[in-house]
């Protein structure tokens, strides 16, 4: 583990986990080798565990995935974000998670959402009452989780999973829109947020305020944090970084882009091209402004600045992320030696 | 003591323990057997880690994954799960598709159309899941799950059938419906073959024929000749039927018997045409039970 947790028991009652977390990511369209080796590089440099980025477009099914990197590295801890339940049925969702907390003796994260654009698209869905399916969604989850012959999730009082579902599982949201925020801040046990920096901050303050709401004493947080990271860019990585900065303006709701500060009409300009000529023509107008806002790139130096930014703001975890980590394994052990010492 | 031709195989339940699974699975590799199979239900473990676990642990011996139902896993996903477990342990993976239980599915909110369509739903799936493997240069067997006529008629697109009865008058039926010519032939049921009979394991085996008759149709039991003997016990309510199940009735499903007869049992199915014969529950649940098989392993 990178550094150690340090629980502060804030007045208004509620438990927050300082002190940022490191993990790393890939995605469900790596090849398996890649995969496997970027879990090697996260544990021999001391991250916490591995996030993989569920894309539908392609590649494996991310529980198989999750399953062949627990049981190359038992000590990790992996989390897939997003996981909808508009496109793997509950039920299927229930009996992953608890299966791989069971592997891996509960270092599992799930993270629930609606899902991408592009995943929905390419699912040919339509999310219809995205916030109470989430919410429901969470608490039959819980239920199965805490007590197995109680659920709601088997419409037969005979029918329920055979196997003990007592799983230690955190359901972190992965989501953007500010009724979701609320959503997270209520019923969920974290979040995972992506965007610009200043939606990420204001994001925070309103997920805060929502737990403090909540009145729910004793609830830890976990705020997540998964944003392009990129030590001593070049046009490659700069390349990938704004394609992934025009998809998460796509997938973004005018509620989100309300509190970021991202120009109503550039944004309107890059949904239109996305939706009419794809991911590389949109990322064509991702300008230097966005992308120093969406991004996490500069020297080691700046990089360790801007992630200490974030944790003054109340980021508990990062995913670092998605430039393939591969690349930069050796930046990667000074950055993590160089946090260390920021400490 | 050995079989000449058939492949024997153990069915694990995915209900069961992954460390305990994984303990079983290296037992059955050292005692021979090249192939074993894990469930698929709703209620129990996801099948695919399941699978993988079993193979981090294993070297060479086949993985089998079924009765998987196309109508509770997208085939897209089932691909994607079988093409990383192929990637990453080999090509030792295979896979059922079928229908599912019905009334299990019906539980979890799923309708199962018309039987005809639904084998062309399955038929779908299989395709499907052949295209997306081949595009990973991955060709693998796909059986297909089948008890009554308009499932078995199907039988010849996939590479094999799996007929989910243990009694060789039902098999028999079967097989004269199927071009064996075209397609394996390959016997799965609950099995529980002793030398001393254990009331536990008695008991499970119960259990297990029970599912197998509430999944089973009234048009097939009186095709067959069985609906006299099960309709009492399915007209009942789910929880009272377990009781009403009889060692006599288990045997209609089942592969019951002291270990000592299990040798004619083999050889009259081999004489019919069946390929492969698969111990399923509870046969497979404990030590004593994989060895008492493992033993007719040539």
């Amino acid at each position: 583990m990178l550094c150690c947790y340090k629980i502060i028991i804030l007045k208004f009652r509620f438990t927050i986990i300082t002190s940022m977390i490191f993990d790393a990511s890939f995605s469900t369209t790596d090849e398996l080798p890649q995969a496997i080796e970027v879990c090697k590089i996260a544990n021999k440099n001391g991250l916490d565990g591995v996030w993989i980025n569920n894309l539908m477009t392609g590649g494996f099914d991310p529980f198989t995935l999750a399953a062949i990197c627990f049981l190359n590295s038992k000590k990790m801890s992996l989390g897939i974000p997003v996981i909808s339940p508009y496109i793997i049925r509950l039920e299927n969702i229930v009996r992953a998670a608890s299966t791989l907390a069971e592997l891996s003796t509960n270092k599992f994260f799930l993270g629930l959402g609606v899902g991408g654009l592009n995943d929905l698209a390419y699912s040919n869905i339509t999310p219809i009452n995205p916030i109470s399916t989430l919410r429901e969604t969470i608490h039959a989850l819980k239920t199965v989780f805490s007590n197995y012959k109680n659920s709601k999730l088997y419409s037969s009082q005979h029918i329920y999973p055979k196997y003990n579902t007592s799983v230690e599982v955190p359901i972190y949201l992965g989501v953007r829109g500010v009724k979701m925020l609320d959503l997270a801040g209520t019923d969920a046990d974290g979040i995972i947020l992506s965007g610009s920096k200043t939606y990420i901050k204001n994001a925070v303050k309103l997920v805060k305020r929502r737990i403090k709401e909540s009145n729910q004493p004793n609830r830890q947080f976990a705020f997540i944090a998964w944003i392009p990271t990129i030590i001593d860019p070049d046009n490659n990585s700069l390349k990938k970084a704004k394609s992934v900065i025009s998809t998460i303006i796509t997938d973004t709701p005018k509620s989100a882009i309300n509190i970021s500060d991202i120009d109503p009409d550039i944004e309107k300009k890059i949904k239109t091209t996305y939706r009419e000529g794809g991911t590389e023509k949109a990322s064509e107008l991702v300008d230097e402004e966005m992308l120093n806002d969406f991004t996490i790139t500069g020297d080691l130096k700046s990089v360790i600045d801007k992630y200490y930014a974030l944790e003054k703001i109340g980021i508990t975890r990062s995913i670092l992320g998605p430039a393939p980590i591969t690349i930069w394994r050796k930046k990667l052990s000074k950055f993590v030696r160089r946090w260390g010492l920021q400490e | 003591m050995g079989i000449t031709r058939m492949n024997l195989s153990l069915g694990f339940n995915a209900g069961e323990s992954i460390q305990d699974t994984q303990k079983r699975s290296k037992i059955v590799e050292e005692l021979g057997m090249k192939q074993i199979w894990i469930s698929d239900l709703p209620i129990q473990r996801y099948p695919f880690i399941v699978a993988a676990a079993v193979a981090k642990v294993t070297n060479k011996i086949r993985i089998g994954l079924g009765v998987i139902s196309p109508f509770i896993h997208n085939p897209i996903f089932i691909s994607r799960a079988m093409a990383a477990l192929e990637e990453n342990y080999g090509r030792r993976f295979e896979l059922c598709l079928g229908l599912g239980d019905r009334n299990m599915l019906s539980s979890i909110g799923i309708s199962i159309p018309k039987h005809e369509i639904a084998v062309q739903l399955i038929k779908n799936a299989m395709n499907d899941i052949q295209n997306n493997l081949l595009i990973r240069n991955i060709k693998m067997n796909i059986w297909l799950a089948a008890q009554g006529e308009k499932t078995i008629a199907s039988a010849g697109d996939y590479y094999g059938v799996i007929l989910n009865y243990g009694n060789l008058k039902y098999i028999k039926w079967a097989i004269n419906k199927i071009d064996q010519s075209k397609t394996q032939i390959g016997i799965a049921a609950p099995a529980y073959i002793y030398d001393k009979p254990e009331q536990d394991l008695l008991t499970n085996l119960k259990k297990a024929s029970l599912t197998i008759i509430q999944g089973t149709s009234s048009k097939l039991a009186k095709t067959l000749g069985f609906w006299e003997d099960i309709k009492d016990v399915v007209k009942k309510p789910r929880r009272d039927q377990k009781s009403m199940i009889s060692p006599e009735l288990a045997k209609l499903f089942a592969i019951t018997m002291p270990s000592t007869e299990l040798p004619n049992y083999l050889e009259e199915a081999e004489k019919l045409g069946v390929d492969e014969v698969m111990f399923g529950y509870p046969q497979g649940s404990t030590i004593e039970g994989i060895r008492t098989v493992c033993k007719f392993i040539k």
